[in-house]
């Protein structure tokens, strides 16, 4: 029983990184209906802008700030240059958003697998919590807690902002329809800057976690998260935040099950045949999109 | 012209291959299908003619041909699946039907696992891949100029209209998912046959970003387009290699959303069509048979 309660806690431990990576997807997926492919570079650029800032002796609290800095820029860079010209024109669809940041992911990608060399580096994670408590023999690693009591406040603070403050109701209001947010004043261009730093900013956490706990970085430490992050999106309802935690916790605890019960070969496969599944049987996910007229 | 032939066959030959897979994602693009699932069709091809002529001891014709027909019936169960779908969510249902696929190929012993399959015997030539093109660019160009074709062009335009028109966009869709797996499939077979040895992780989403690349360049009106583009692009990437395959990588990022930004229908898209008569008109000034195209159109 222990050893399932071990599984659980990794679980949920790994399912929360991709709640966190789901969250920003889910979010730019409600506001502009954009499908970002290029979301694998904010958490690999992220733990990139960590790893520099902790090679030049930065304090951890800190370099973890300018990761996300890094990916939030990078967010609002693709957003500026790419995705804002191409909603304005008439004649763009959901297929160039895919194709066009699909390719904005291989420029990106190349240029930090250029700039690192290919290298799969060292992650310098000493300043990070490593102690592990043991509760009723089951054994949590700080990093793990760490990790969860984020997502839980990061999700948690999402919730209270989308619901309270102007700005996360403007954002609702996009999501709901751009024109007729519009036309009651709200600076829709605003708006999806906001979700798009937000997007970035998670990503580049989730990286960091990643990173740390793995103890290494490459280029290619965001490609392997994220058609797992769209599986978790979709299992949730693709535009739902509540989904997305969920989304991600299931397929976390799902692929860390399935590993330890059976075969590691399993896990990433649960992960498809659960979209898959999901998308056929139920494609508006377990948490229907606010959005009902876009689904 | 023969020497050369002979020194660069390999390449040819792989860049005649890819111009099949690039044809497999234009059949569904073509009719208004965003399926990201030639890949998988294509490593299913690759392993079903691997299997039969290494374990069973057939020969080649026999793997290739159960290899397509294989792929085709798998492209027709996948499109009985996902045509409840559309846009985006269709997309994202053919990507994890893919790479479930593939994970199952990682996982069963009868694929030989991450090893893959070696000692596929390598008797893919020029001069079986050609006719196969041939005769594939042949029945594009039928398809094309029968009603079947202007059926097509219209459930891409409007879906709505098309049926409507009594158009049946059901049928047309799976079709076009039918032939995107055989295709896909026939690339797999012949790739397998010439490389002689396959792994799972030869079935990258890269590789699906590269077919994904050609057959955005070449535009979906018309097939000459995908197949000109993988042919162009191909041969680019064969003079870029000296400076490394990351720089090639790069520059089909930038095409793809230089792409979406100047011509989103590729090659036959109407700016392009534009510029062109444009410098037509400018380089002779006195025929106006250029105006005359576009007054006609």
């Amino acid at each position: 029983m222990s050893y399932f309660f071990q599984q659980l806690v990794n679980g949920v431990s790994l399912g929360s990184v991709y709640a966190l990576l789901a969250l920003g997807v889910t979010l730019v997926w409600g506001v502009l209906n954009v499908l970002n492919f290029a979301h694998a570079q904010f958490i690999t650029w992220g733990a990139f802008g960590t790893y520099l800032a902790l090679e030049h002796h930065i304090s951890v609290a800190l370099a973890i700030l300018i990761g996300m800095a890094t990916g939030a820029a990078l967010a609002v860079l693709l957003e500026r240059v790419i995705i804002s010209v191409l909603v304005r024109r008439p004649q763009t669809n959901d297929f160039t958003f895919v194709v066009a940041t699909i390719g904005a992911g291989l420029m990106l990608e190349t240029l930090v697998q250029q700039l690192s060399g290919s290298a799969i580096d060292q992650f310098p994670a000493q300043g990070f919590p490593s102690g592990s408590w043991t509760v009723w023999s089951v054994s949590i690693s700080q990093l793990e807690v760490t990790v969860l009591a984020a997502t839980v406040l990061i999700t948690v603070a999402l919730g209270f902002w989308l619901r309270y403050t102007s700005l996360g109701r403007e954002l609702r209001a996009v999501a709901y329809s751009r024109e007729i947010a519009q036309l009651l004043g709200i600076n829709a261009r605003r708006v999806f800057i906001t979700a798009f730093v937000i997007s970035g900013a998670l990503a580049a956490l989730a990286g960091i976690f990643v990173s740390a706990e793995t103890v290494t970085v490459s280029y290619s430490t965001g490609d392997a998260l994220l058609t797992l992050t769209f599986a978790a999106v979709v299992v949730g309802g693709i535009g739902s935040v509540p989904g997305a935690v969920v989304g991600g916790l299931l397929i976390g605890v799902g692929q860390v099950m399935l590993a330890g019960y059976f075969s590691s070969n399993f896990s990433n496969g649960f992960a498809y045949v659960l979209m898959a599944a999901v998308l056929l049987i139920w494609p508006t996910g377990l948490f229907k999109q606010e959005v009902v007229a876009r689904a | 012209m023969l020497e050369w032939f002979s020194t660069n066959q390999f390449f040819i030959d792989i860049t005649l291959i890819n111009c099949l897979l690039v044809l497999s994602v234009f059949a569904v693009f073509q009719a208004g299908v965003f399926s990201l699932a030639s890949v998988g069709f294509m490593s299913v091809g690759a392993y079903t003619t691997a299997i039969l002529t290494t374990k069973e001891g057939l020969p080649m014709g026999v793997g290739i041909i159960v290899a397509a027909v294989g792929t085709a019936l798998a492209g027709l169960i996948v499109g009985l699946i996902v045509l409840r779908l559309e846009g985006i969510y269709l997309a994202l249902a053919t990507l994890a039907l893919a790479q479930a696929v593939l994970v199952l190929i990682e996982t069963i012993s009868l694929t030989g696992a991450d090893q893959g399959i070696i000692g596929i015997p390598t008797v893919t030539t020029t001069w079986i891949v050609i006719p196969i093109l041939m005769v594939v660019a042949a029945a594009f160009q039928v398809v094309h100029r029968s009603h079947h074709g202007r059926a097509i062009h219209l459930l891409r335009a409007d879906p709505v209209i098309a049926r409507s028109l009594g158009v049946r966009v059901r049928g047309y869709k799976l079709a076009a998912l039918a032939v995107s797996g055989l295709l896909a499939g026939l690339a797999g077979a012949l790739n397998a046959h010439e490389v002689g040895a396959i792994s799972p992780d030869q079935y990258t989403f890269s590789l699906l970003v590269i077919a994904l690349t050609y057959a955005v360049v070449g535009g979906v009106a018309y097939w000459l387009g995908p197949l000109v583009a993988a042919i162009g692009l191909g041969l680019l990437n064969e003079f870029l290699h000296g400076s490394g395959t990351t720089i090639e990588t790069a520059v089909y990022g930038f095409v793809l959303i230089a792409l979406m930004f100047g011509a989103p229908q590729g090659l036959g898209d109407p700016r392009l069509r534009g510029l062109v008569t444009a410098a037509v008109r400018w380089r002779r000034p006195r025929r106006n048979t250029a105006e005359l195209e576009e007054i006609r159109q």
